[in-house]
């Protein structure tokens, strides 16, 4: 058999394999997620890819129209590899929402680690009474229940609302029950009898980030990914950053009771989205593994944050034990589990935690800076002997707010944008394919390159108003640069970016940027010796290094040394959801991890204020930028 | 021991920026300002070269200003409303270097003059004096857009400085530079950063930093002046240490922005405690200029005929080289 070599675009993966596999198998092994709702059987339809150099095998399916054969396009599931390839995956067969390019060796972990769950439903057959000198029915449980978990857990026990259930189901269902049994740090606790009615067993891997929601509903038994659903955290309402939200909580005498309601509130929405959509009970959801930063963790549990903003900065809580949902208030199973993923300090949390044992940022040889773009910046550089990090005040701007049409990435949202100066044409692409609604951040990053690249903007952010198009207009005195005519997607007004979005934008990478360029002074490190950079975030499915170069949000790095990982705090959750090796692993991560306190740094300010342009009024530190924008540094 | 002076060289050196041009040059002036190139901080001539001595801009106002001071009434009183006849005696009489004409009366409220009256005025003072000039407009974006085209163009080919390019407003002045090949002058409010990007902004507009001079907003005595002075001394230390986007030599607005302090205008009967108010104006002046001159400041704008004289003196000591 011969081999052949298949890249995938836009992403440029590239693998060489044997003759007569699947696009969909090959795609896997290259990393790049291609979307299949039926596992491959070639009825859904989602895999379509288009095949732009060379020639496939296998069959056409009924899946396509003829225009689309026309094209090239074939389902990924059924095309196989008989030829050099190049295949381009269209955004929309891109696998959505968890997005996170799990190279082959996490994948196996995720699966292994199905095996200690933090919670699962076991079913049993306990034995009948009165056999062995008369044990009660719990002990038989327990019983066979070691037998079933093969002494995984330190020890079993059973809750009171167990005990009661098993009294009654046990009987009446002739001792052949579901037991639902969580992991508490080691010791197992039956928190849940019930009669085998097939019922699932559903955890959900939620990221409680400052602006934005997002839970993942993961089916427990197989580790696999089952639903997402994402929501604006309700707390905005209380204050766009964590100090705010902090100082509500001083300045109102139900502050932080409120402001534990709006998380709650918030996840508990999306829970219930998720258990309608798939059409389960939210009691069958049996597990939480939650991730946030630290004031986000102290304003779920309700424990006061204000210490974080008190020197010397020390949080009340940094790794809260494994709870039960209701305690939380979190509307799935009352007993159930609930693990936090544990901080490193107060302004690096559970989220960068979780994320760092996602990427695998501390067991890599590879010095890697790991960035979590939120509306705080957090970021780590280390390998697996060392691991520094600290954190930034980046704003929401990437996420779509102080951004006019700026949008979370959702359907609808632009996350790729190119400006064509010949044609005045913007071209873009949609998440889902829909109409375009507005701009999420790596349309944004885009978006800020592409214009600065044509002219239209400077490097200040200030539209030229002097620049040929028509897309270029003041509207209510403010300079603009109009992306998409309402007319064209079907709207009363235009899609445009403005200057204050602008600013804010240049504002937020500026604060990312000096806080890499001041940790690795500070550690007497350049960017170039930077063997990779991992940035996570809620930019969207994608983000394009060169646009993100360009415009000064990352160091100027060889591009291929930069990927993008998706939303990781949310997969690291769900790492903890199904090992209790990842729940570990994620208490030494945290211990190991030091802390970098910027804010008793001077030449942060510095480092920012210089950075407040485009690339950054250094151009020293952009030559690969002043090259392509032909400037001279 | 004998002591040994400490030495610091630098091996960078500030732009040389030369203002007016002579028939020669193609202009009509009759002296030219050429400023900047040092390899040291201000006057420590045994660090490095200081082949250029800073030069005294004195400047006229095209309307008669308001509640003009007392000692500055008495000194260019009988000229004020005339703008030519005020820049004339200014070089003439008080030896200015150079003549910094400032268009107020553009400003929508002050007369709103048209870019043409402008223009004529930047004519009529042309004609009058022989020095290098330099051309403000009057502060208000959209105004200065419309008048400073005109006036850059009618002045074409003097090489004058025009003034002021600013991050949120610097394309059209811009344009008119490089067009009729004068100099620009790129101001920041009191933030090195917002100055360096301002110089970068206009060189990318096609403008070589060589013809810029920066404007970082002046604080007199008593009023910033101590702001001014560190974020100017930081401007030369970075041009010594090789910043290309710093390197421009500076101006500062000395005179406007002194006559400006009650300490300089009070008169006698308010302020009996203050001593001579035809002194003190003048004290208030001269000393925030010469504090500027330490900091590295290439062109003072000045108000008042004898603070130029006192200036003038202390430059010339402070330029004489010893040995």
């Amino acid at each position: 058999m011969s081999s052949h070599i298949v890249v995938f675009m836009p992403d440029g993966a590239c693998v060489e394999v044997e003759s007569g596999r699947t696009l969909l198998d090959v795609a896997n092994e290259a990393g790049m997620a291609i979307d299949s709702a039926c596992g491959g059987q070639g009825v859904c339809g989602k895999c379509k890819v288009m095949v732009t150099l060379g020639r496939t095998g296998g069959q056409a399916g009924d899946k396509l129209s003829k225009e689309e054969l026309g094209e090239g396009m074939v389902l990924a599931c059924q095309a196989t590899v008989e030829d050099d390839l190049v295949v381009e995956v269209p955004v929309e067969s891109q696998r959505g929402e968890l997005q996170i390019l799990m190279d082959q060796g996490q994948v196996e972990t995720a699966v292994r680690e199905a095996e200690t769950p933090l919670a699962s439903r076991r079913a049993l057959r306990v034995g009948p009474p009165g056999q062995d000198g008369g044990r009660g029915d719990a002990e038989r449980l327990v019983e066979s229940l070691r037998v079933e978990t093969e002494g995984r857990f330190g020890g079993i026990e059973v809750g009171l609302g167990a005990l009661r259930s098993l009294a009654a189901v046990g009987p009446a269902e002739n001792w052949e029950i579901e037991a639902l049994v969580g992991d508490f740090g080691g010791q197992g606790e039956v928190f849940g009898i019930e009669a085998c009615e097939g019922r699932g067993s559903y955890g959900v891997a939620v990221d409680i980030g400052t602006t934005t929601v997002v839970v993942h509903l993961i089916d427990t038994a197989t580790g696999g990914f089952v639903d997402a659903c994402a929501s604006l955290n309700d707390q905005v309402a209380q204050g766009e950053d964590v100090i705010s939200r902090i100082i509500w909580t001083q300045e109102h005498p139900d502050g932080l009771a409120q402001l534990r309601e709006a998380a709650r509130d918030t996840v508990n929405r999306c829970v219930r989205e998720l258990a309608e959509r798939r059409g389960i009970d939210v009691r069958e959801i049996v597990a939480a593994a939650c991730v946030g930063n630290t004031v986000m963790t102290h304003l779920l549990l309700g424990v006061d944050p204000a210490a974080i903003r008190r020197e010397p900065y020390v949080p009340s809580v940094s790794s809260p034990p494994t709870l039960r949902a209701r305690e939380v208030g979190l509307g799935i199973h009352p007993e159930a589990p609930v693990h936090l993923a544990p901080c490193v300090g107060s302004y690096v949390g559970g989220d960068v935690t979780a994320g760092v044992l996602a990427v695998g940022a501390g067991e890599s040889s590879r010095l890697t800076l790991f960035l979590d773009m939120g509306t705080n910046g957090e970021m780590v550089i280390g390998n697996r002997e060392w691991l520094m990090c600290c954190s930034c005040s980046a704003g929401p701007a990437f996420e779509g707010s102080g951004v006019e049409y700026g949008m979370y990435a959702t359907v609808g949202a632009m996350e790729r944008v190119s400006y064509d100066r010949e044609t005045d044409q913007v071209e873009y692409m949609t998440i889902g394919g829909a109409k375009a609604r507005g701009i999420c951040g790596s349309g944004l990053v885009d978006t800020l390159a592409t214009l600065l690249r044509a002219g239209a903007l400077d490097r200040a952010g200030r539209i030229n108003l002097d620049f040929r198009s028509e897309r270029v207009r003041v509207r209510d005195e403010r300079p603009e640069f109009v992306l998409v005519w309402g007319e064209e997607v079907g709207r009363a007004d235009d899609i445009s970016i403005g200057e204050d979005g602008i600013q804010n934008l240049i504002r937020s990478k500026s604060a990312v940027y000096a806080g890499a360029e001041t940790l690795l002074h500070g550690l007497g490190l350049e960017a170039s010796d930077l063997e990779q950079i991992l940035v996570a975030g809620a930019f969207g499915n994608y983000l394009d290094a060169e646009s993100a170069v360009l415009i000064g949000l990352l160091p100027d790095v060889a591009l291929d040394r930069i990927r993008f990982v998706g939303n990781t705090a949310v997969a690291g959750a769900r790492l903890a959801l199904l090992g209790r090796d990842a729940r570990q692993r994620m208490e030494g991560l945290a211990r190991r991890m030091t802390n970098f306190e910027l804010s008793v740094v001077p030449s942060y300010m510095d480092a920012y204020v210089s950075g407040l342009f485009l690339p950054h009024t250094d151009l020293r530190l952009f030559p690969s930028v002043a090259e392509k924008l032909e400037l001279t540094a | 021991m004998p002591f040994e002076m400490p030495v610091e060289k630098s091996s960078s050196a500030v732009n040389t920026v030369t203002i007016g041009a002579t028939a020669d040059e193609g202009g009509t002036r009759l002296s030219t300002v050429t400023v900047g190139g040092e390899t040291a901080l201000p006057f420590l001539h045994f660090e490095g070269e200081m082949p250029h001595r800073p030069a005294i801009a004195m400047e006229v106002l095209d309307v008669p200003p308001e509640e003009w001071p007392g000692p500055m009434q008495e000194a260019v009183g009988d000229v004020c409303g005339d703008v030519a006849g005020w820049a004339r005696k200014c070089v003439d009489e008080f030896g200015a270097d150079m003549i910094s004409l400032h268009l107020v009366g553009a400003h929508p409220d002050q007369q709103d003059r048209s870019a043409e009256e402008c223009a004529q005025t930047v004519k009529a003072v042309m004609e009058a004096v022989g020095v290098p000039l330099i051309i403000w407009g009057c502060g208000e974006a959209d105004k200065d857009n419309e008048i400073m085209p005109r006036c850059s163009e009618v002045a074409a080919g003097e090489n004058c400085l025009l003034g002021t390019a600013t991050e949120d407003n610097y394309r059209t002045i811009t344009a008119a530079c490089i067009a009729d090949n004068h100099k620009l002058l790129a101001e920041a409010p009191l933030d090195i950063n917002i100055q360096k990007q301002v110089n970068i902004l206009v060189s990318e507009m096609g403008l070589d930093l060589s013809r810029i001079v920066m404007y970082q907003a002046t604080g007199g005595l008593g009023y910033g002046m101590e702001y001014a002075y560190s974020i100017m001394e930081r401007t030369r230390l970075a041009a010594l240490s090789a910043d290309r986007t710093l390197s421009m030599p500076m101006l500062a607005l000395v005179g406007p922005e002194c006559w400006k302090a009650k300490e300089a205008r009070a008169d006698e009967a308010t302020a009996p405690e203050w001593g001579d108010a035809a002194e003190r104006g003048i004290a208030w002046e001269a000393t925030t200029a010469t504090c500027f001159l330490h900091a590295g400041t290439h062109i003072l704008v000045m108000w008042h005929p004898r603070a130029v004289e006192i200036v003038r003196n202390t430059i010339d000591s402070l330029v004489k080289q010893e040995g």
